[in-house]
């Protein structure tokens, strides 16, 4: 016995069809809010104007940061100022940009309870993932990047009135000098990557975006610091901050490359199981509203 | 075993096999040979910058390097290593010593700070051919090698 | 040859620990038909409603699509399938239009497609759930009930065939009830699929010419509104008399009817009003004999229709328990009353 009822007409018009969005479009749906958000907006100044700051606070306060490479031609200018920053940015200010990127973007969907919603649309849970930690570590990198591209900048700008002193003694100049800096700087962002796969591991375990915040950035100091006590070296290239120093064997001469090829392997390891541990979580997680 | 597994092991190995490599800790043969070339381009350098001998181009300069006390043997970072250089500049057919003391990070990163001879390399300024005073290359020294 | 089912579970099941949240649950919803799903709150409705979504993991049980079985937790929700969990929750910094470009973006809208025609379509909607004068503010300035009308639109933005919701009348005031009601009556003539969970029964009653109701994570009922309300206990009214203890004598003496103090203790003490429980032709032959007995009738009130007698009686604490072991994915389900397919 049929129940349907009378107006059900049997053939309704097809729904017009959706095609799924792949990682891509998510991840460039999930770029555009991240830019848009003032955090970012604020970071992205930051990064821009943190040059100059180093070298106004350095000709005011009158002492150099002696502790650190190529700390003491600070006052030179030239490409003195992207090294010396290359030192500070590894030892918390890439795990602190990172992070700040990251966490937020799985932990805001915790907080506001927005995940049924966009759970319930035509994509997979890994798309969303995958999306989302892509744009987040995308930002993130490109953080990284202009921070780099204005230290330099600002080196080239205030240029040197000599020629630069290598870690070997030998004479640095020119194009050739900004080449390896350059080449410095690009050797961060695999580490980079490192804490921000952290962070998103952190906020999708604890839900909270201070955690994951704050954890890669304590984790990174400890991490230095556990590399500054006497380790056997295989275990100290193990710890993940370890990458943010192997651009020292660019400016040697000869130039070495064995502790960037070792940790970069290294990198790639922590990488993959911060972010295979958090995608099992999330991937297995029950979704309330509340 | 699935992909991720799979990929997983083949990463670890690798890590472990490259890693095994650097087995040992900093030792004084690594110090010396970064410290001796290091310390024969600053000397060039700071001759040409003093506006002295400007036909020198190359000092052959070789390094021993010890710590606690001793004068040739040692290893792992600490701040009481001493390394003593012999270099042989142009003209001169005698050798000179340059000593310092260098302290060496785990990092491989290492700072030296000259003792002897004082006019050479424990002062932080020298002076020019025209009398004018230019910062001293040699009065400290940064520089780093591979540790592992 | 009969249609499939648009949408129908086997024996799906969801269990927490030692005890069973979801337990063998087993429905039918016919195409172009509103189905109602009642149960108290606590019942499993909205877990069930979540592994339907894709938002929790079914233990056991299969979920079939116009017969062809589909895994949401798994592949995401099936692009014709769409739903809101109970009292949903968006973005609080961007206004109720923003918040839907946003999803429309995660469901691969804004891929292709001319802006002028997505943003008719997006205003269209809110008009349809009654958001269009408020659209433009933050949400963390919307009311639940207006919270509920943006999920609705957040479903209904996938153009779906078979609409799952959970509770959408939560919150909103009779008129705002009546609203949706008339936009899911206007859906289903359009062809869609309607799964409703409620605890209101009247709502229910309204739309749903077929029901589940679930107790303790399993089947309690399963079939016609009518069919239920007829197997109900008769309903109880609470009746204020001028003289209720020869009220209660009089009751005593009519068969079929049964007269009590609200407590349940007959021949209580106190101010508790009188409770009769009484099929309607006895109910009248009641009243009249307190007419000829000199006791007035001063107020009476229906407390219990005959649908919510069924309902509380089908979902009391004591009501069905689910079975030790659960069904398997193909097993009858465990119902103590006589089941009525939806469509065969």
């Amino acid at each position: 016995m049929r129940a349907a009822p009378a107006t059900c007409r049997p053939a309704a018009a097809p729904a017009r069809p959706t095609r799924r969005p792949g990682v891509a479009s998510l991840s460039r749906v999930e770029l555009v809010q991240l830019v848009g958000q003032p955090r970012t907006q604020v970071a992205a100044v930051g990064c821009l104007l943190a040059p100059l700051a180093v070298v106004i606070v350095t000709r005011l306060v009158g002492t150099v940061p002696s502790d650190t490479l190529f700390g003491r031609w600070l006052p030179d200018g030239g490409m003195a100022l992207p090294l010396v920053m290359l030192g500070f940015a590894g030892q918390w200010g890439i795990p602190a940009l990172m992070s700040l990127m990251a966490a937020d973007v799985f932990a805001a969907e915790d907080r506001h309870g927005t995940w049924p919603a966009l759970m319930t649309r035509s994509t997979t849970r890994g798309r969303i993932f995958a999306g989302k930690a892509v744009s987040a570590t995308g930002v993130g990198l490109g953080l990284v990047a202009l921070l780099g591209a204005s230290a330099i900048l600002c080196g080239r700008l205030l240029g040197p009135t000599q020629p630069l002193l290598g870690l070997s003694g030998q004479e640095l100049a020119g194009d050739g000098l900004t080449g390896l800096v350059v080449m410095a700087w690009l050797t961060q962002l695999l580490p980079a990557l490192v804490f921000g796969s952290l962070a998103v591991m952190l906020s999708v375990l604890t839900r909270s975006a201070a955690s994951g915040t704050a954890g890669p950035v304590v984790l990174g100091l400890l991490a230095s610091l556990v590399g500054m006590a006497g380790l056997p070296e295989w275990l100290r290239e193990l710890l993940p901050g370890t990458g943010f120093e192997t651009w020292h064997g660019l400016l040697a001469q000869p130039a070495f490359l064995g502790p960037l090829l070792r940790t970069s392997l290294v990198c790639v390891w922590w990488i993959a199981l911060f972010l295979l541990v958090a995608w099992r979580v999330f991937a297995r997680r029950d979704v309330r509203t509340s | 075993m699935s992909t991720v597994t799979r990929a997983g092991l083949v990463l670890t190995a690798a890590a472990a096999v490259s890693l095994a490599g650097c087995a040992g800790s900093t030792d004084r043969v690594q110090v010396a040979a970064a410290i001796g070339p290091t310390f024969a381009r600053l000397f060039v350098h700071q001759q040409h910058e003093r506006g002295l001998d400007a036909t020198i181009t190359t000092t052959r300069a070789s390094a021993t390097c010890g710590r606690g006390g001793s004068t040739d043997s040692g290893s792992g970072a600490g701040s009481d290593w001493r390394c003593a250089i012999s270099y042989r500049s142009g003209q001169h057919a005698v050798p000179a010593v340059a000593t310092y003391s260098v302290e060496v990070k785990p990092n491989g990163c290492f700072t030296a700070e000259g003792d002897e001879p004082t006019d050479l390399v424990s002062a932080p300024s020298v002076t020019r051919a025209d009398g004018a005073l230019i910062p001293n290359d040699l009065w400290r020294i940064d520089g780093c090698f591979d540790p592992g | 040859m009969s249609h499939p089912a648009r949408l129908e579970t086997r024996g799906l099941t969801r269990r927490y620990g030692a005890s069973y949240a979801v337990a063998g649950v087993s429905l039918r919803v016919a195409p172009g038909s509103i189905h109602g799903l009642l149960g108290r709150n606590g019942a499993g409705k909205t877990t069930f409603i979540a592994m339907l979504l894709g938002l929790v993991r079914p233990d056991a049980g299969s979920i079939l699509l116009d017969g062809a079985p589909v895994a949401p937790f798994r592949d995401g929700v099936p692009s014709q399938v769409a739903g809101v969990l109970d009292s949903p929750r968006f973005r609080p910094g961007l206004s109720g239009r923003a918040n839907l470009t946003l999803l429309r973006a995660y469901d691969g809208r804004t891929i292709g497609g001319r802006t002028s025609l997505r943003d008719v379509d997006l205003q269209r909607l809110l008009e349809q759930v009654g958001l269009a004068a408020r659209a433009d503010e933050p949400v963390r300035g919307y009311s639940l009930g207006m919270r509920q009308r943006l999920g609705l639109a957040a479903a209904l933005l996938r153009r779906p065939r078979l609409l799952v919701l959970d509770e959408p009348a939560n919150g909103l005031d009779p008129a705002g009830a009546l609203q949706v009601g008339d936009l899911l009556r206007r859906l289903q003539a359009e062809g869609v699929s309607i799964l409703l969970s409620s605890h209101d029964l009247d709502q229910v009653e309204d739309l749903c010419p077929d029901v589940t109701v679930l107790g303790h994570g399993t089947v309690a009922y399963q079939g016609s509104v009518n069919h239920l309300r007829r197997t109900a206990p008769a309903p109880t009214v609470r009746l204020g008399t001028s003289d209720d203890a020869l009220a209660l004598t009089v009751g005593s003496r009519l068969t079929g009817v049964e007269v009590g103090h609200a407590s349940g203790a007959a021949g209580a003490a106190g101010r508790e009003p009188l409770e009769v429980r009484a099929p309607q032709p006895e109910l009248d032959r009641y009243v009249l004999a307190l007419a000829r007995a000199n006791v007035a009738v001063r107020s009476m009130s229906v407390q219990r229709t005959s649908l919510h007698a069924a309902f509380h009686a089908l979902t009391a604490d004591d009501g069905p328990r689910p079975p030790e072991t659960p069904q398997g994915a193909c097993g009858p389900v465990p119902s103590s009353f006589p089941l009525q397919g939806v469509a065969s």
